[in-house]
């Protein structure tokens, strides 16, 4: 259902009015959400920008969800790259130790492998991340807007009814 | 820039700090048993936790540590407490308890319910790899496990001592070892048959000699034959050398083959000896000299409390981790990450409890208080290294007006050479209760006795020491299974039946991961002695028995051997002893006849000189004369 939603959010944005740097910027902060541990210090100001930017929610929520996918994948590769950043470069050990140090920003996690690996990773990302939704979102608005929109399952998304359906479904089944 | 989207931003920071103030003591109730789950192996439980996050305190109701070997019991259990952390460490996820004062813990307190965990969840937490301290367990029991059967039967040692199978299942090295030199001597003597057989000397030697004693120099009437006779000797030397030569170096060839077997008798001894030697091991003949006496009666005892503390000690070791180098990327869950420290400058370590009193008592109940214990400990750390300071434990307890205990304890892990060392007193404890194995010829119980027990334990890097000294009195044993069924045995029990003191001494070295463990006791010594006495006479006849099978056994080989090696020396060395005799003489004879034709050559030279000298002169006389 919550998926179905997602989706049919999704369409209407790609269709909207926003424009392919709202719609891509909403994706690249969302990947960084969905990289990452959720509860982490860092996500506050994620979350923050996402808000208070005029970035696309929807593309950041679905963003959220699709790379908390890719991070499950590849959590192995996180372990790794954090490790060798928090142990294995010297050069790194005194600001990691100015961190560890500091008072709240210790509270952040930074010296967990998997938040260090991914948040390290993501925001590598962001810019390219950027670049290559925003390319897909111009791409998708020229080449495939006008067929999706023909395709049935577009309408119905679209048209939410889907999500009006299930709503029905669920008071049938006296839940 | 969406302004308006603040509004949702602080509904969900809300929505969120919310949710958490309610969750909180859940979530650190969950940390805490999720922490002590995965060092003790079985469940650990807190009811009532309650943080305070103006004050920053933190209370609970009970908090119990499932025993991992008895889940249906706890290891500890504590009632309320109440402690507050330092705020500043705080803010910096440092949990730093400046002092905490734990009344009322018991340990062996029943359970409501069982404290294993899931077998899944268990796996999890044993998959560690086994260290110095498992092996040393495993090695302990072995110890146990591996000593002999005590064999205290006098009757056994002389009658049911089957030499002959003992031979048999033996396999007698010394007469495989015996023919092979027989083999050897054989084959040795057929080559210088053989070679014997194609050497004949005799005729060449005989024309020398012949040729030699013809030549008799006084007969000679000139000057030039003599010179002609001398050639003659010198070739028949210069033949006789080479002849020589080859004598000489067959009789050199021959006795060094022939001598390496006349040291046969001392390699047969050797070899005997090894075989003796071998059986007396099959035999498993009883020492009765060290019948461990102390360690069938103590040891298993002994083993089970040192196994039970060696868990304590490998769970102290994950409360007080040891310092590592760098840290070492470990295996961990999905999502789950490893978290790494850095120095602190506060010198707070992540988890510091600075000082720790204690009181409450080991047993269960108030019915059955065991001993009311009272300390402190100081430096309790997770990151010892970090806070610069041993962790340093000190409990006193005592039961009854008697009866007491004293730990005390130093756990050095601020450098990555550790070094632990733990002191353990206990007063007159009463023996009765100790529990001793059932062994066939020696008591199976205590039923009267105290005792004090001193034990003190040292650990470093590789390196594991424990000594326990119990020294027990007024003792008297049970002798309900005894088997008094020989001499042996009764004097077994009159002695113990005797002794109203024990001293148990226990040493244990574990260095480079070899185990070294030691339980000596005074019964050993007492008892030894009478067994020696009583037993010495009868091991000694079974060991002239097995000595004197093996003897008769090697006797003919070794007649036969000797007999083999006398013939073929006779048979090899006789001819070449003669050629080497008849060579030397002739070759004496040759230099002799040599000299003689020699002087007879010089002297009849000399002579001719003198008379052509008389001739010369005379001429000249006449000459003048004239």
């Amino acid at each position: 259902m919550f998926i179905l939603k997602l989706l049919s959010k999704l369409l209407k944005a790609l269709q909207s009015a926003d424009s392919p740097n709202q719609l891509a910027w909403g994706f690249a902060l969302g990947a960084i959400l969905g990289l990452t541990p959720l509860w982490n210090l860092h996500n506050i100001l994620i979350i923050l920008l996402i808000f208070i930017l005029k970035v696309n929610l929807s593309s950041a929520l679905f963003s959220l969800i699709l790379f908390s996918l890719i991070a499950w994948i590849f959590d192995p590769l996180f372990h790794t790259l954090g490790f060798a950043l928090l142990v294995q470069l010297p050069f790194l050990q005194s600001l990691w130790n100015l961190l560890y140090n500091a008072p709240v920003l210790s509270l952040s996690r930074f010296n967990d492998t998997i938040v260090m690996g991914s948040l390290f990773c993501s925001l590598i990302l962001l810019v390219p991340n950027f670049l290559l939704f925003r390319w897909m979102v111009v791409l998708y608005r020229r080449t495939w807007n006008e067929s999706v929109k023909k395709w049935r399952l577009a309408k119905i998304l679209k048209s939410s009814k889907a999500v009006r359906f299930y709503q029905k479904v669920k008071f049938l089944g006296g839940k | 820039m969406r302004w308006k989207g603040f509004i949702p931003f602080l509904v969900l920071i809300g929505i969120v700090c919310v949710v958490s103030i309610l969750f909180m003591d859940r979530w650190i109730e969950g940390g805490i048993e999720k922490t002590g789950e995965a060092i003790v192996g079985a469940k650990v439980e807190m009811d009532g936790l309650h943080f305070n996050l103006f004050n920053l305190s933190v209370e609970w109701d009970r908090f119990q540590v499932t025993d991992p070997k008895n889940t249906m019991q706890n290891l500890i259990e504590i009632g309320r407490t109440d402690f507050n952390m330092r705020s500043a460490a705080l803010l910096r996820k440092w949990f730093v308890i400046e002092e905490i004062t734990v009344a009322d813990v018991r340990s062996g307190t029943e359970r409501a319910y069982d404290g294993a965990l899931p077998p899944k969840k268990q796996e999890a937490e044993e998959s560690d790899e086994p260290g110095m301290l498992d092996h040393l367990k495993d090695q302990l029991q072995r110890e146990i496990d591996q000593l002999p059967v005590m064999q205290l039967s006098s009757s056994d040692l002389t009658q049911k001592l089957n030499v002959d199978s003992l031979v048999q299942m033996a396999d007698l090295k010394v007469l495989d070892r015996v023919d092979s030199l027989k083999t050897d001597l054989n084959q040795t003597s057929d080559e210088w048959n053989r070679f014997l057989s194609d050497f004949h000397p005799e005729e060449e030697l005989k024309m020398i000699r012949d040729n030699i004693t013809s030549i008799d120099p006084k007969g000679i009437k000139t000057v030039p034959e003599l010179v002609a006779a001398l050639g003659k000797v010198q070739s028949a030397q210069s033949t006789m050398q080479n002849l020589k030569e080859t004598v000489d170096l067959k009789y050199r060839e021959a006795h060094d083959d022939f001598d390496r077997f006349s040291y046969y008798p001392q390699h047969i001894d050797r070899w005997i000896n090894e075989d003796y030697q071998r059986i007396l091991q099959k035999a498993k003949l009883p020492d009765l000299s060290a019948q461990n006496i102390g360690k069938r009666l103590f040891g298993q005892e002994m083993v089970n409390r040192i196994q039970t503390w060696i868990d304590y000690y490998a769970l102290i070791q994950k409360i007080i981790p040891e310092k590592k180098e760098k840290p070492e990327k470990e295996e961990r869950p999905r999502l789950e990450g490893q978290t790494i420290h850095f120095a602190d400058r506060h010198g707070w370590p992540s988890f510091l409890i600075e000082h720790l009193l204690l009181s409450g008592q080991t047993g269960s109940s108030d019915e059955q208080p065991g001993f009311v214990m009272q300390g402190e400990a100081s430096g309790i750390t997770s990151q010892p290294w970090i806070y610069g300071k041993p962790t340093v434990i000190d409990l006193r307890g005592a039961r009854g007006e008697q009866r007491s205990l004293r730990i005390t304890g130093s756990f050095d892990h601020t450098t990555t050479a550790i070094r632990d060392s733990i002191a353990f007193a206990l007063q007159n404890i009463p023996l009765q209760n100790m529990a001793i194995a059932e062994t066939p010829y020696l008591p199976s119980s205590i039923s009267r006795g105290w005792a004090d027990v001193n034990a003190f334990t040292r650990i470093a890097e590789g390196y594991f020491e424990m000594q326990i000294h119990v020294n027990g009195r007024d003792v008297a044993f049970g002798f309900e299974s005894f088997e008094a069924d020989n001499v042996l045995s009764q004097a077994i029990q009159k002695i113990l039946a005797g002794l109203n003191r024990i001293d148990i001494q226990t040493n244990l070295y574990v260095r480079d991961a070899v185990v070294d463990f030691r339980l000596t006791s005074n019964l050993d010594q007492v008892v030894s002695n009478e067994l020696k006495k009583m037993g010495s006479q009868a091991l000694a006849e079974a060991e002239t028995r097995i000595r004197q099978r093996i003897d008769q056994l090697s006797r003919d080989r070794i007649t036969d051997l000797e007999h083999l090696l006398t013939q073929n020396q006779v048979a090899v060395l006789g001819p070449i002893d003669q050629y080497k005799k008849q060579s030397d003489a002739i070759r004496t004879l040759i230099d002799e006849k040599l000299q003689e034709v020699q002087a007879d050559i010089n002297q009849r030279q000399q002579g001719e000189a003198g008379d052509l000298q008389e001739r010369a002169k005379s001429l000249l006389e006449d000459l003048f004369n004239q």
